[in-house]
């Protein structure tokens, strides 16, 4: 309820998240970090080929 | 648009974020993924203006952040949830949820304060009650209630669907 309330609201949201289905399910956009530098910015569905070291 | 270039933060002389560049346009959800210290809840706190930058520039629909102090950043319609909540132990659930409307400043918080309640009738149900009495998960809720009281442009939210695995962990995430 609260997601899809910040959505109609045109509310810009960036969250942290470790749980990739998660990501998956409520992103437009995956910022991956690794050591202090984003290696990775792309669509949800762009990362199931990304490396594991920028995982947790 | 949230936008950010060349950004570099060190903490005590550390160096955490090193050029990050990024850009969100107005009403995207954005997810952070990575290791622990990797650098995402540095980021998080220095759009929110916790942290100085060291360099770099961070501005949010051409408002230039960088040296702005948080609370105005609250006032711009910025909130920030943070994964260790901290919470004001000895204030009720609506005090701490009203924090951040009363430094910014925010006018008619009862109004900004009814809408958070519809969006998460849970937190209403236990404003009486002091912080301290919460459990873990509950504290995680009033700490997603706060950062919506400010947070009507940008909400920054570190590990927000804790609360969900704390609060309804064999329910379905809302």
């Amino acid at each position: 309820m609260v997601m899809e309330a910040v959505r109609a609201q045109q509310v810009t949201v960036l969250f942290v998240e470790h749980d990739m289905d998660i990501v998956n399910r409520y992103t437009h956009r995956v910022l991956a970090f690794y050591e202090g530098r984003i290696i990775a910015d792309g669509e949800p569905a762009s990362f199931s080929t990304m490396p594991r070291c920028a995982s947790t | 648009m949230l936008r950010i270039e060349g950004l570099d933060v060190s903490i005590q002389s550390v160096s955490i974020l090193r050029g990050v560049s990024m850009a969100l346009p107005t009403g995207k959800f954005a997810g952070l993924i990575g290791r622990n210290g990797a650098g995402k809840t540095t980021l998080m706190r220095s759009v929110m203006g916790i942290l100085p930058a060291r360099r770099g520039t961070i501005r949010f629909d051409e408002l230039p952040l960088d040296r702005m102090p948080a609370h105005q950043r609250a006032r711009g319609g910025i909130g920030y949830m943070p994964e260790d909540r901290r919470l004001v132990p000895q204030l009720t659930v609506e005090e701490n949820v009203l924090i951040p409307a009363w430094a910014a400043g925010v006018a008619e918080p009862q109004s900004r304060l009814a809408q958070v309640y519809k969006m998460i009738p849970e937190v209403e149900a236990f404003a009486g009650r002091k912080a301290l009495q919460l459990s873990g998960g509950q504290q995680k809720l009033v700490a997603l209630a706060r950062a919506l009281m400010c947070g009507t442009r940008l909400l920054l939210l570190d590990e927000p669907f804790e609360v969900w695995r704390r609060c309804w962990p064999t329910g379905s995430r809302k």
